[in-house]
């Protein structure tokens, strides 16, 4: 049952707005609530593995370095990855692919070069390629998805050009809930040497991620989206690959060697986490793949599309509700946007706000996306493990008072 | 008159029952008014400065027109796309401003803006508020 879950989120515990109106949390797209697992794990090492890790020759020091190194591995096993040495630890998501958009940008990617992306992507997974654009001269393709915000492998393969070194597209629309054929494009894209990099940030929480499967060569996701702290997310790159790209940043940590005339890098991952990282960051994230893992993505495939189904069912009984992404609830990721006539986001999610209901309004970083979609901005509910049907309720009334305080008197 | 009318309907019920109460801290009184009955809302041909503000993190947009007498504000007319605080917002302005002096609206400060509403904004929203100010003074 769905709600058995959500005892295991403290965040539950309390009435954000006033007593008897719990918390309804419908942004678990943006940021999802940690389980206490997730905060005993991290509390447990603070209070018992607190150091500096690959630095240390006490015992402490070699304890906090073993906890993170199993925490690289977790994430290994969690994605498929061949070994962890493929495994880098960043801040987030877009750190990830700015890290790649950046090493890349200094070696592998020339002047004149194409990157393809999607209209619809985050502001994350297109201005970092932007930036190759601005400061390089790499030419940005854009390809579009069709009416249901499906990139499909058809449509990708249309828009590789001769010169297209590099694809980077996300595998769930974190606006529309459309899930992207990544493993058909990973497909096409290894047969004409294109570098293929995976915007999983909406999608790791609640589809099984295996990089071998899609065949991409760098995979992106953050551990705030997935019931980990804030602060880490992870990079999947290709052992290849990050052999031979340059360093993001540079400081401790990521050395073999330093002196004025010439600095030698240690071998990835290494080479790709300068200065001292989230340590209690990886741990939690650790600790929110295992329980993600002891929930089961086939449970979280039937929460994510029961409850879809039941707002679909719910929103279509308000007038004035438009829906945007795939109609078909068994295509789509945990995320629903809508609009509301003469209501807009901002004051429908002030209002839900009152009633404890805590969804998205604004352009959800996808600018072009809104655009495109000929609106300025879209209400969004986004659902995770905890969420049940009487969040889908509360939604409900929560816009059918909107609009009876709003509309026209 | 409405305003009273809706006080009169008001009762408290236990949350979730069908006679929950339909109002809201923000959405009422002088906000909800001038958002339902804006004052000066459609653009007047009869202006001296036009100016027109986006807030593109939310699609709202506020052009306003202005018609000076020397140096008062004689008329002012605006056309709005957004939210409810800013149209609000804009409506009582626009009344505000209404025979001022220009070096009086220009020393407008966001603080009054805001009283203007009389309402309970959070930080998020205050941006909404100061949206038609802003398009006042591009042209004072």
């Amino acid at each position: 049952m769905a709600h058995a879950h959500k005892i295991d989120f403290p965040a539950f515990a309390q009435d954000v707005q006033a007593p008897g109106k719990p918390l309804v949390y419908l942004d678990s797209a943006a940021m999802a609530q940690m389980p206490r697992a997730v905060y005993d794990a991290v509390r447990a090492h603070e209070e018992r593995a607190r150091a500096n890790v690959h630095r240390g020759v006490y015992a402490l020091s070699e304890t906090a370095t073993a906890a993170y190194e199993r925490a690289r591995e977790c994430a290994r096993s969690f994605v498929n990855a061949a070994t962890a040495r493929e495994i880098i630890f960043t801040r987030n998501t877009t750190e990830g692919i700015n890290a790649v958009a950046s090493s890349l940008g200094k070696t592998l990617l020339r002047s004149g070069d194409h990157v393809l992306v999607a209209r619809a992507e985050h502001h994350s997974n297109i201005l970092p390629w932007q930036m190759l654009a601005d400061e390089q001269g790499i030419i940005l393709d854009v390809v579009e998805s069709d009416d249901t915000g499906v990139v499909s492998a058809d449509a990708a393969h249309a828009a590789f050009t001769p010169r297209t070194r590099l694809v980077a597209l996300s595998h769930v629309s974190h606006v529309l809930g459309s899930i992207n054929p990544i493993a058909a494009i990973g497909r096409l894209a290894r047969e004409r040497g294109i570098l293929f990099l995976v915007d999983a940030a909406q999608s790791a929480a609640h589809l099984p991620i295996d990089v071998e499967e899609i065949g991409c060569d760098f995979l992106a996701f953050s551990g705030h989206k997935m019931g980990g702290p804030t602060g880490i997310g992870v990079l999947y790159g290709r052992e290849e690959l990050l052999k031979e790209m340059p360093p993001f940043l540079r400081g401790g940590g990521m050395i073999r060697s330093v002196s004025f005339k010439e600095s030698h890098w240690a071998d990835p991952p290494s080479k790709f986490e300068a200065g001292t990282p989230n340590i209690s960051g990886a741990i939690g994230l650790a600790a929110a793949m295992e329980y993600v893992c002891g929930v089961g993505f086939a449970e979280m495939r039937r929460v994510d599309e029961a409850l879809t189904r039941a707002t679909f069912a719910r929103l279509d009984a308000i007038p004035g509700v438009k829906i945007f992404g795939p109609r078909d609830p068994a295509l789509r990721g945990g995320v629903v946007s809508f609009s509301l006539d003469s209501v807009h986001p901002h004051d429908l999610a002030t209002i839900l706000d009152r009633e404890g209901v805590a969804i998205r309004a604004g352009h959800h970083c996808a600018m072009p996306l809104m655009e495109r979609l000929g609106v300025a901005a879209l209400a969004r509910a986004s659902f995770w493990v905890y969420n049940d049907p009487t969040d889908v309720e509360a939604l409900g009334q929560g816009i059918e008072k909107a609009i009876h305080i709003l509309r026209a008197a | 008159m409405a305003k009273g009318l809706r006080k009169r309907f008001i009762f408290c019920a236990p949350h979730n029952s069908q006679y929950e109460i339909m109002s809201d801290p923000l959405y009422q009184g002088t906000l909800l008014e001038h958002y339902h009955a804006p004052r000066n809302y459609g653009l007047q041909d009869d202006f001296d400065a036009e100016a027109r503000v986006d807030n593109l993190l939310c699609g709202d947009s506020i052009t306003m027109r202005i018609a000076f007498d020397q140096a008062r504000v004689r008329a002012v007319s605006f056309a709005h796309a957004g939210c409810v605080i800013s149209r609000a917002s804009a409506s009582l302005l626009t009344e505000y401003i209404k025979g001022r002096a220009r070096g009086e609206v220009r020393g407008l400060s966001p603080g009054v803006a805001v009283a203007l509403l009389q309402a309970p904004l959070t930080p998020a929203r205050i941006r909404c508020a100061l949206l038609p100010l802003e398009a006042i003074l591009k042209m004072v």
